[in-house]
């Protein structure tokens, strides 16, 4: 049982507490799901039940913790590590050893286990992950799904009976989350281990939880409670609770499974009902970027990318064979595939980082192998999947100057572009204090400042709130729409499905689907948005789609 | 990989010439084995590469202060050149550029970039080869309990030294170019707030992880440890200062003993507080064995030369340039600085 009555934290020089008068009881062998926006404070209540809070970050808790009987506060994070095993969102930041079953046994080394037990436990771990094939294996060798297995496995040797995991799947390809979810479910289920996690892509995981606890905001009360009685309350729900709650779909649909009924009823019901064509989103916004002409007219782009060929490998290991593909102006397209599927590779070759070692890239007709990367800069922007590996600057105002004095330009455009991505009143923050949401997009404005005619943005949604994932989303649709080539790895098929006009799918090195996002989506199981995986039909991926075409049906319905 | 004392053990000896001499003699034996050394061992490695452009801006430094000794410092009596000289007042000194430009001053400048240079390599080489886990399971029991002092001592480097690249690209495609070294600054603030926020995630999850010692602290005993370690700290100090400025020496060096002894006896009973077990044995191989002998014999010989004769390793080349003494045994000893590379080679299965 883990009960926190009337609890409030504050970390230490902050004068509004992150968790305020919070009580919740959790009973053994839930399953419960803990969202809310970034900067509610989710992070902090997962760290308050292993001690973590206040022991490893100070500040002030009020109020009183139970685990088990325990008390974090007073046995601190080791003390606590037997009953409840945490693990985070980066699974590299977190790894200690070198070799798999090193790390499976770190945990009971510390608890000075002996090697006979130590032994049997780490057999059982990897047999209980179904990962035993990965016991020799360094740990830098493994994809992100793998890596998280082994990190949920080197806390599972103690046997806690509790597991908090903190975003376990945030970094994961939609294949590699849904094998760590299962496992999960399966240890909830067999084991009956209590399961605490933390989770922005509620489409994900809301069908696996018992309860769900919603953190609307900073020091804010939550909402405990079963999925369906949460989220017909908050605001943050997945695509297929949006289409239920609109179509009033009743009990709400969490899963597929549940959710097809409704679908079959919905198809029914229309039956055979067309639209009319969905018309070309029309361009909007106006104004100047470089070398692109905007009115409200039309949009004319003038920056191409081709690969034609393109073959790289990281020594033996060949990550690209033969990529060719041409990438128009003002197109927006979604490169996507499994982790470790070349994809950060290749954004690298088209920005000139890396050289390719067969074919070519041409941007606007020229290798950017054969010229300076800063001049790159000037054609094509590219926004690392970790931004705050571009941020140094004390405030958010100076990381725009220094790109603008890096690129001899005047700043007069800062105000405007903080003013569009919604930075304005950050200007004079500190970068790296804001939350993951803020800190992707000072490091797109950053990037963004010097005009460049093509964006390319390795997995920019990682660990983005809905919230900060539609903002996001209208600035993408904003700069396609200013008719600057997008082309964007993710993993959030949610986001792609709502502005991406064309997938690229990579596989094994290479592309082994290139298509329309409604084509591409439509024809395949995994890499499929929620919406269309319900009622499986090339024209429905988001709740958009769907609702445009029942009011077109309600509407012919009534003339 | 070797094991952890026996590399600990080479890193101990490589120090040895980078840090008590300037005789070029051995300063460039030192370097060509630690080099070899770096280039058989560590070229394939990721860690290594990324040591790779550390070690050209290391190089860059060095080279630098060549350049700053020679035209600032015109001591020496062999002048090899006379350049305009310009002087300004500095902290009511005055300071001089150009001027008389004499070997003296090169061969020093020359010299000391030896010795900064063999010291990366060294370290380079060190870091890249060590099991980082193992180095942590060395370190003594009383530090466990500050998870993220250790984690941050033992990750900090290669986790900067693998992210710099990237931070460098990344930079750079934001137009930055990396000409100064006032252009580095966005690479080293970005190292550093990323390489601590590392740490201290691996801090975190080492702490979660029972890493320090498990249950709860004792109520009465904690507190107490730490006012013993705290006094004995002071005292330490005291006894130091009073040694320094107060005639009465026994008053500061009892306190300096007393101070110590308290200080060790509370760490070390911190430290028994901390039970761990090894899940598996890293046995001493042939080449592990090899590696620390051939440490042991360069420690031991230059340990030995320093104690009978410290004036041999003393090079200094003002006010005129004589030739540096030599003694074949310690250049001999020097060279057994390439013995990782050469055993590995040996012993590629141990």
């Amino acid at each position: 049982m883990i009960e926190l009555h009337n609890v409030t934290y504050s970390y230490p020089k902050q004068n509004m507490p992150t968790l305020r008068d919070i009580s919740l009881q959790i009973s053994p062998g839930t399953f419960l799901l803990v969202v809310g926006p970034s900067g509610a404070g989710k992070s902090t209540l997962l760290r308050t039940i292993n001690g973590l809070v206040p022991h490893f970050y100070g500040g002030a808790l009020q109020g009183r913790v139970r685990v088990e009987e325990r008390d974090p506060v007073e046995f601190g994070p080791r003390g606590m590590s037997d009953l409840v095993g945490l693990v985070f969102q980066n699974p590299e930041a977190q790894f200690v050893t070198q070799l798999v079953e090193d790390e499976l046994a770190f945990a009971m080394e510390n608890l000075n286990f002996s090697q006979a037990l130590m032994r049997r436990r780490v057999e059982e771990a990897l047999d209980q992950l179904s990962i035993a094939d990965l016991r020799g294996r360094k740990v830098e060798t493994l994809s992100g799904g793998q890596k998280q297995l082994v990190a949920i496995a080197s806390v599972l040797t103690l046997q806690p009976s509790i597991l908090v995991l903190d975003e376990p799947t945030s970094q994961l390809d939609p294949q590699a989350a849904e094998e760590v979810l299962t496992i999960l479910q399966k240890l909830n289920m067999d084991l009956g281990l209590t399961i605490v996690l933390s989770e922005h892509r509620l489409e994900r995981v809301a069908q696996y939880a018992d309860r769900i606890c919603y953190l609307p905001r900073r020091g804010a009360s939550p909402l405990l409670g079963a999925p369906r009685e949460v989220l017909a309350q908050v605001d943050l729900v997945p695509p297929l609770v949006e289409l239920g709650r609109k179509l009033d779909w009743q009990p709400m649909p969490l899963t597929i499974k549940e959710s097809r009924p409704f679908a079959e009823n919905l198809k029914r019901k229309w039956n055979g009902f067309r639209a009319p064509a969905p018309r070309p989103p029309a361009p909007g916004g106006t104004g100047t970027t470089k070398g692109v002409t905007t009115s409200g007219a039309g949009v004319i782009g003038t920056t191409k990318v081709v690969t034609t060929g393109l073959g790289f490998r990281y020594g033996e290991r060949e990550v690209l064979k033969s990529i060719s593909f041409e990438l128009g102006a003002g197109e927006l397209v979604a490169l996507m595939g499994r982790n470790g599927s070349g994809k950060s590779t290749l954004l690298k070759n088209i920005v000139g980082l890396l050289k390719p070692q067969r074919g070519g890239v041409r941007v606007n007709g020229q290798d950017p192998a054969a010229i300076p990367l800063e001049q790159i800069a000037r054609h094509v922007g590219f926004v690392p999947q970790n931004p705050g590996r571009l941020l140094f600057n004390e405030t958010v105002q100076g990381e725009l100057e220094f790109t603008c004095r890096a690129h001899n330009l005047g700043t007069e455009k800062i105000a405007g572009l903080l003013e569009q991505l919604g930075l304005s009143e950050l200007r004079e923050a500190y970068p790296r204090d804001l939350s993951t949401g803020e800190r992707q997009r000072v490091a797109l404005a950053s990037i963004l400042i010097a005009e460049p005619g093509a964006l390319l943005l390795d997995e920019p949604t990682r660990g983005l709130d809905y919230v900060s994932k539609e903002k996001l989303l209208a600035i993408l649709k904003r700069l396609r729409a200013q008719g600057v080539t997008i082309l964007m790895a993710s993993h959030d098929v949610e986001l792609v499905a709502q502005c991406a006009t064309r997938i690229l799918l990579l596989g094994n090195g290479d592309i082994v689907a290139d298509g329309t996002t409604r084509h591409v989506m439509n024809d395949s199981l995994v890499f499929a948005p929620q919406v269309n995986k319900a009622l499986r039909d090339e024209r429905f991926l988001t709740v958009a789609d769907v609702l445009a075409l029942e009011e077109a049906h309600q509407h012919a319905a009534q003339s | 990989m070797f094991h952890t004392t026996a590399w600990l053990l080479w890193l101990a000896a490589a120090l040895v010439p980078f840090t008590l001499t300037k005789n070029p003699f051995y300063l460039f034996i030192a370097l060509g084995a630690v080099a070899v050394d770096y280039y058989v061992l560590c070229r394939h490695s990721a860690l290594g590469k990324s040591w790779g452009a550390l070690l050209w801006l290391g190089t860059t430094v060095a080279l630098f202060s060549i350049l700053y000794n020679v035209l600032f410092v015109n001591v020496g009596a062999t002048r090899l050149l006379t350049l305009p000289a310009y002087r300004w007042t500095f902290n009511e000194g005055v300071v001089q550029l150009g001027g008389a430009i004499t070997l003296e001053s090169l061969v020093y400048g020359l010299v000391s970039a030896l010795s900064l240079i063999g010291l990366l390599v060294a370290f380079a080489t060190f870091n890249a080869v060590a099991d980082h886990y193992q180095l942590l399971r060395s370190a003594p029991r009383f530090l466990y309990q500050s998870a993220i002092v250790l984690s941050i001592a033992v990750t900090f480097v290669p986790q900067m030294v693998l992210a710099q690249a990237e931070i460098r690209e990344a930079q750079t495609l934001r137009g930055h170019r990396f000409r100064a070294v006032r252009d580095l600054i966005p690479l080293f603030v970005t190292l550093l707030a990323e390489g601590l926020e590392h740490s201290i995630t691996l801090a975190e999850s080492m702490s979660a992880r029972g890493f320090g010692g498990s249950g709860a602290p004792s109520k009465t005993r904690t507190p107490l440890l730490q006012i013993a370690i705290a006094v004995g700290l002071f005292m330490v100090l005291t006894g130091v200062v009073a040694l320094k400025y107060v005639s009465e020496k026994m008053v500061g060096g009892g306190a300096v003993v007393v101070g110590a002894a308290l200080l060790v006896s509370a760490l070390w009973r911190v430290g028994r507080d901390v039970h761990v077990s090894r899940y598996r044995r890293i046995r001493w191989a042939r080449r592990d064995v090899l590696l620390a002998l051939a440490a042991g014999v360069i420690l031991a010989v230059w340990g030995a030369g320093w104690w009978s004769d410290s004036l041999h390793f003393i090079f200094y080349p003002y006010p005129r340039l004589k030739m540096p003494p030599f003694e074949p045994l310690y250049g001999a000893a020097l060279v057994l600085l390439a013995a990782p590379a050469l055993l590995s080679k040996m012993f590629p299965h141990d």
